[in-house]
């Protein structure tokens, strides 16, 4: 029998590549009058360069910011969602009850990191207060369901064995759960705060702290040098996170 | 077990009226083939499998109910919690002797973590209270699943498999420490495919054979071929 993969990569290829071409003419790409607005990118690159130095002093203090927004927000983050992931858990909990939390987890995931900044900064204000919590819910929702995928998979065996001497849910979490799932929590967690430190930089745009701020300031008065400047200030920390970020997490995944 | 039928799916029948008593200060070896329905037997003796007809009950000597607190179980993966120590994985056998809130804090008393400690030592861990349990071989750990038992303060201890995975040193030091505790009062029902080990360590055996118990005797006078033949 012939499967898709035996029709080879070139013919794959192919048509992915057609869906593609087909998709940016549906998005109007190769109207004569898109195309002519092309050169345009040429004078913003030229506009953009060279970088502005004057406001790196401001930036790094904002990205440092930007930086403990995510710190913040990851770590509430993982004190909610250790125990929503618990309540999640169907080898400790009853279908109702997960599916409940399951849901309730989806519902959060929905809604777009960037829109829950801006329900907090109707709720609490501007500034970074707002940032961290927008953090937190939108992290709060993947945490809890890469949680509770982990905590599924934790052993049976040694939970009905640890059961058999009496334990509650509550302790079979605290005692075998928790522990044989620590490195991933950990992974996982790095992993989320190595994300928010990427995402954290655009909460700004909607007033919620951070280089976002700068971001938005700078294009709003066209001071395209100072964007680049801030962009790269934005690079630098984020591709220092990854590296960081990588490099503790495969203490903590096996090899 | 009283006349346990169980079956995990409609029409798929895995044990068939299987009665059989486990008792304290005595080894109890359960062999049978592969999917026989050993494991099942153990699970539902361990009342994680509730069985579709029959009773599973635990009663002291008098004949009263008692509840699973004197009933330690070991699985074939042993379940130990690797990433914990020695010491925290015996003192899981004493959360059923804690309150809730002591439970989820984790406060053991200082008796009990005296006690835990002292099964350790007899058991031959004394060394390793620290260690996490996943840097220990595979004899220690099935040590550290019986201390767990002992804390428990268990009477009897299902081992499902006990000593398949080990090598055969190691797995006669493990069966010697359960002639060693069957001598203080504490019953074993060890599940196996080594026809070799019933007549050195079995008081009694019983063979499962496609869910059905074909024998349950006392092991004296078995040998090792006397149970092939039945298997």
């Amino acid at each position: 029998m012939r499967t898709s993969w035996q029709l080879g990569p070139n013919t794959n290829f192919l048509m992915l590549l057609s869906a593609t071409i087909l998709l940016l003419w549906y998005f109007d790409a190769f109207n004569p009058r898109t195309l002519a607005k092309l050169p345009n990118l040429g004078a913003f690159i030229s506009n953009a360069l060279p970088p502005n130095p004057a406001p790196i002093p401001v930036l790094l203090l904002s990205m440092v910011e930007t930086v403990m927004i995510a710190l913040a927000g990851t770590v509430i983050a993982v004190l909610i969602a250790v125990p929503l992931a618990t309540l999640s858990t169907r080898s400790l909990f009853s279908t109702p009850v997960t599916t409940f939390f399951r849901l309730l987890l989806s519902v959060i995931r929905t809604v777009p990191s960037i829109l829950w900044a801006l329900l907090f900064v109707i709720t609490v204000g501007f500034g970074p207060l707002a940032g961290v919590l927008g953090t937190a819910m939108y992290s709060l929702g993947y945490l809890g369901k890469l949680l509770y995928e982990a905590f599924d998979v934790v052993n049976k065996e040694v939970l009905d064995a640890v059961r058999m001497t009496g334990a509650g849910k509550l302790a079979l979490m605290r005692y075998v759960v928790i522990p044989e799932s620590a490195n991933y929590i950990i992974s996982q967690s790095i992993f989320m705060f190595e994300y928010n430190v990427r995402a954290s930089t655009i909460l700004g745009l909607v007033g919620a702290g951070g280089i976002g701020f700068y971001i938005l300031s700078y294009v709003q008065v066209l001071d395209y040098r100072s964007l680049t400047t801030t962009l790269l200030v934005v690079l630098v920390f984020v591709v220092a996170f990854d590296f960081i970020s990588s490099k503790l997490r495969s203490r903590f995944l096996p090899s | 077990m009283r006349d346990v039928d169980y079956a995990y799916r409609p029409g798929k029948q895995v044990l068939h009226s299987v009665n059989l008593t486990i008792e304290s200060g005595e080894v109890l070896m359960i062999l049978g083939r592969s999917g026989a329905g050993k494991t099942t037997l153990l699970r539902l003796a361990a009342k994680l499998l509730k069985p579709q007809s029959g009773t599973v009950s635990y009663e002291d000597g008098r004949g009263d109910e008692k509840d699973s607190q004197g009933v330690a179980y070991i699985p074939q993966g042993i379940g130990v919690v690797e990433n914990l120590t020695v010491l925290e994985n015996s003192l899981l056998g004493a959360l059923g002797k804690l309150s809730f809130f002591t439970q989820v804090i984790g406060s053991f008393p200082r008796d009990l973590v005296a006690q835990a400690v002292e099964v350790c030592e007899v058991l031959g861990l004394g060394d390793h209270i620290r260690s996490k349990v996943r840097e220990l071989s595979g004899g220690q750990k099935q040590r550290v699943a019986i201390a767990r038992g002992l804390v428990q303060g268990a009477r009897i201890v299902l081992a499902d498999e006990f000593v398949s995975q080990l090598d055969p040193l190691t797995s006669l030091e493990v069966l010697e420490l359960t002639k060693d505790l069957k001598n203080h009062g504490i019953g074993f029902a060890i599940t196996t495919h080594d026809v070799h080990l019933v007549p050195k360590f079995g008081d009694k055996v019983a063979v499962i054979k496609e869910g059905r118990i074909v024998l349950h005797r006392a092991a004296s006078g078995m040998t090792a071929e006397g149970v092939l033949e039945l298997i």
